[in-house]
């Protein structure tokens, strides 16, 4: 049986076989894969760019207190990014998953459309969720535009969901049950802890006054680095704004109205930062 | 068949919903391309599955034959240079020219024998101008390609007279080749003969008609049912997903644990068809614990396959048991603060507002057809509270469901869980709990003004907030459980609701009822009444459907009888002699001259005790009355008088009886 890490370094190996370099996880919260600066700018401008990473993602809201088999407020996702999106994006993903012993030709797999977009990145693709016997184990994406620009060349997107796929691959029903290792060592031994204090903390005990302060710290930081044209740093900003905004969100301290105008305000942000670099 | 032309777009996977607006879309564009270009063909046929869309057309003729065509050159009298410079263009001689006239003035006109035109490089040059235009709603880029698609493209099959066209588009040469199903690994199918192109995609796993495809699954699922004695649960849009979703379907069938039967029954159907496709039977009533779902694998896989589906179901079930536990730990009535947190439509306030004015609408509408509510009054604030639930959030199509259960299980009246649960119901179907239907009439009333206040027009197709949809379910539900409803006063209610919660409307009440009346118009037409009959009985200031429902069947009654008959020719005349005049002075009775004037106006009198058109119609004795003295007036009695103020008396009688008349019934719908 493959354990977490071997699924983890089985699918870095084949991806980095086909042209990707394997880079490591950025330092920073982010919701989603998406976000970090490798694939979300590395998806605008003329420039391929193929590399494959792990990424730890926080969603704040989605915390269980670590009482629910399936959801987890941290979790991890691999990350493939290939642009320009090879024409064989299909063959190289169902190859993939042999190396992790589920075999396309053993197992039904399905693509189901499901259309991406994120509100927050301005960002929006078209692909499916890829089912295995009826269960997601991925997101397969062809970028068509991010921070409100149009890519061209498209980048393909493919997000496997590591825990979903590990408690597949190891037939199990609870997520904190993953051997992440031959000795022994489960999910739940590394992660269970954090998920309890974690839920508290994101439903209970963010600072409210810190957040929304910093919140409009990082949006006046990223329209001052953007006058400085420092792309980077100025996106850096939206990311950790993002992650703000999440956490101020699983507190109950947004009004649904206000809710749309956080949104815009992390667009604006974004945009700006993915106009600036496409001026380049 | 004899199909001498087929092209074949095939790809990656195509989304369920879009293979049908395609398939219509390349069929048109095809079409009128072959129309303008004159090409001779018997028959279109266009199919699609999963991956690809093909259309193969019968009897397509090679070439366009010659044939003359005239070009206009320069008038008569112009200038020797332009003439000559005319026959150079089209390389002619003076003696290939005609005179013509045209508005008057003589032309030069050059006839000429058009080329015979290949219709395979006609083809080959606009095929891909013909695929950029297909609309697909979304369509996408991929890699560095301009073109666009729902997918991206692998390969292209393009056969004309068993000859390929080869044309470039999103990055594909097509060619004479196409694949089998890839889950059986792939084969390349090379088009020898147009004609073996179904039975060859068949021997490699592809179904391509629909029908077929539809008819594999039908049998084997009778063949489950006939076997289990059961039942499959009718699921129209679940089997027009999956039908599309595949190349060759493969049905097979799973089994989940009994003690999901602690669940609700609409949650695990929901969780079936909505999250993972499945389709359900019932035995004797009650759902079975059996589920069907169309593989694209071959079936010797599939124990496996099996497997897995019935783990993820399983998981699906225990999250949903997960959600019910978490929400039950806050009750309904605990929740109602939440729900300010919750906007309702932008500018239009929030849910608890909405919640406030369903409760009062509810209250307004059951003092209009005197019931007591007032053992439910508490309860109705809570109609949307759902709305807060986790489970509602993760199954948005359950909400009033989801409410309506939660409401059982903390022993609310029976009257009050129903209410809840059916709220959102579009096709509602007869009840005789009043206090669900006059909740699903409050839900959807505040829903339709919500949207107008917040949207301004509807615009678009479809009916994403499903107000089209709403406004006939209202209709709907008076005519058939005989409720006595006024809309205007309900929605001018409603609207005045809103205001006093300090939310801004500018919605005119009249506008929403000619939106009412539009729908109406629908309801009454499949009902077998005519545009005209309908236009009759919708009268200015009033909309109750069932009303107008009744009247409906009685002036249909009453224009095919004898009376009835009689008194349309009367009016008749009424109508066209009021026409075009212009009245200036009311009546005035002392001048009337003759016995036919006088039994008018008293007749005219006698009219405005009618409050409603059904008592004029069924008041035969008068309607005879009636239609004898307007024929004697107009008989015996000159309007156009030589005598100007006897003149004016008679058009204004005329008019007031056309008034009169008109606010009963519009009879001039009906005789124009």
């Amino acid at each position: 049986m493959l354990t977490f890490q071997e699924i983890i370094s089985n699918l870095q190996n084949y991806w980095s076989k086909k042209g990707c370099l394997v880079m490591q996880p950025y330092d920073m919260e982010m919701g989603a894969a998406t976000f970090n600066p490798f694939t979300a700018l590395k998806a605008l401008g003329k420039d391929p760019w193929n590399a494959v990473f792990t990424q730890p993602c926080r969603r704040p809201a989605d915390g269980r207190y670590g009482e629910n088999p399936n959801r987890l407020q941290h979790y991890y996702q691999l990350q493939v990014i290939m642009k320009p999106s090879p024409t064989n994006s299909q063959e190289l993903y169902l190859k993939s998953l042999k190396e992790i012993k589920i075999d396309p030709d053993e197992n039904d797999i399905k693509f189901i459309e499901d259309d991406w977009e994120s509100p927050t990145l301005g960002a929006a693709g078209l692909g499916w969720e890829v089912q295995c016997n009826g269960m997601e184990i991925s997101q397969f994406t062809y970028f068509q535009q991010v921070g409100g620009i149009e890519c061209k060349p498209v980048s393909l997107e493919i997000t496997y969901g590591l825990e979903r796929l590990a408690t597949y691959v190891q037939n199990i029903d609870n997520i904190y049950d993953i051997k992440w290792d031959k000795n022994g060592t489960t999910y739940g031994d590394i992660f269970l802890r954090n998920e309890k204090e974690q839920s508290d903390y994101n439903f209970n005990h963010a600072s409210s006054d810190y957040l929304f302060s910093s919140f409009n710290d990082y949006e006046k930081t990223t329209k001052s680095l953007i006058d400085k044209k420092l792309v980077i740093p100025a996106y850096e900003q939206c990311v950790k704004a993002s992650h703000c905004f999440n956490l101020l969100d699983s507190r109950g301290l947004i009004s649904a109205k206000e809710r749309q105008a956080f949104i815009l305000r992390i667009r604006t942000m974004v945009y700006n930062c993915c106009s600036l670099l496409n001026d380049e | 068949m004899m199909n001498e032309f087929i092209l074949e777009i095939y790809g990656e996977e195509i989304p369920s919903w879009a293979q049908r607006f395609a398939e219509k879309d390349l069929k048109d564009l095809i079409e009128e391309f072959l129309i303008l270009k004159k090409v001779q063909y018997s028959q279109i046929e266009i199919n699609s599955s999963s991956r690809r869309i093909s259309i193969s057309i019968n009897k397509i003729e090679k070439e366009i034959p010659q044939s003359v065509i005239e070009i206009r050159g320069p008038g008569i009298d112009a200038h020797e240079n332009a003439l000559m410079g005319f026959l150079n263009k089209n390389n002619a001689t003076f003696k290939d020219l005609v005179k013509k006239k045209v508005k008057n003035k003589e032309y030069f006109f050059l006839k000429k024998k058009s080329a015979k035109l290949r219709v395979n490089i006609l083809l080959q040059q606009n095929l891909p101008i013909i695929l950029s235009k297909v609309r697909w709603k979304k369509s996408m880029r991929w890699n560095s390609f301009d073109e666009k698609w729902i997918r991206p493209i692998k390969s292209i099959l393009c056969v004309f007279h068993n000859k390929k066209i080869v044309f470039n588009y999103g990055g594909v040469t097509s060619s004479n080749f196409t694949y089998g199903n890839y889950k059986y690994g792939e084969n390349k199918i090379i088009l020898n003969k147009t004609n073996n192109y179904e039975k060859d995609l068949e021997k490699n796993n592809v179904i391509l008609s629909r029908k077929k495809r539809q008819n594999m699954i039908n049998k084997k699922l009778e063949g489950f049912c006939n076997l289990k004695r059961s039942k499959l649960v009718e699921n129209k849009d679940l089997f027009g997903r999956v039908v599309d979703s595949i190349e060759y379907p493969n049905v097979l069938f799973g089994t989940f644990s009994e003690k999901y039967f602690d669940l609700p029954e609409f949650l695990l159907k929901s969780v079936m068809f909505e999250k993972q496709d499945y389709f359900c039977f019932v035995k004797n009533k009650s759902l079975m614990n059996s589920f069907a779902f169309i593989s694209g694998k071959d079936i010797s896989k599939k124990k496996k396959i099996i497997k897995g589906n019935e783990n993820v179901l399983k998981a699906r079930f225990s999250d949903a048991e997960f959600f019910i536990k978490e929400d039950r730990k806050k009750k309904l009535e605990d929740r109602i603060g939440n729900l300010k947190e919750i906007i309702f439509f932008r500018n239009a306030g929030n849910l608890y507002q909405r919640a406030e004015r369903i409760q009062k609408l509810i209250v307004f509408i059951s003092g209009k057809v005197n019931l007591d509510l007032k053992k439910f009054y508490k309860y109705l604030i809570l109609s949307n509270v759902d709305l807060t639930c986790e489970l509602v959030k993760e199954f948005p199509s359950l909400q009033g469901k989801v409410g309506g259960y939660y409401a059982s299980l903390e022993n609310f009246p029976n009257e009050v869980c129903d209410a809840i649960s059916n709220q959102y119901n579009l096709d509602f179907p007869k009840s005789d709990n009043y206090l669900s239907l006059l909740m699903s009439i409050s839900q959807k009333v505040d829903g339709i003004l919500g949207f107008f206040i917040s949207y301004k027009k509807l615009s678009g197709a479809g009916d994403p907030f499903a107000i089209r949809r709403s406004a006939l379910s209202i209709i709907k539900i008076c005519i058939e459980n005989n409720l006595n409803l006024d809309l205007i006063k309900i929605l001018e209610f409603s609207n005045k609701q809103f205001e006093e919660q300090g939310i801004t409307s500018e919605v005119d009440v009249e506008d929403i009822i000619d939106y009412f009346r539009k729908r109406l118009l629908i309801i009454f037409n499949d009902m077998g009444f005519k545009g005209e009959e309908v236009q009759t009985v919708l009268i200015k200031n009033k909309f109750n459907p069932l009303q107008l429902y009744k009247d409906l069947k009685v002036l249909k009654k009453f224009i095919s009888s004898e009376n009835g008959k009689n008194f349309q020719r009367a009016i008749k005349r009424l109508i066209s002699i009021n026409e075009n005049s212009k009245v200036q002075n009311s009546i005035n009775v002392n001048i009337f001259q003759s016995k036919e004037e006088i039994r008018l106006y008293e007749c005219s009198q006698y009219l405005i005790k009618f409050e409603q058109g059904i008592d004029f119609l069924e008041d035969k004795k008068f309607i005879i009355l009636f239609t004898n003295s307007l024929n004697q007036f107009f008989d015996k009695v000159k309007v156009n008088s030589s005598d100007e103020k006897l003149k004016e008396n008679r058009k204004a009688l005329v008019n007031y009886l056309f008034e009169k008349v008109n606010n009963i019934f519009k009879f001039e719908s009906l005789i124009r």
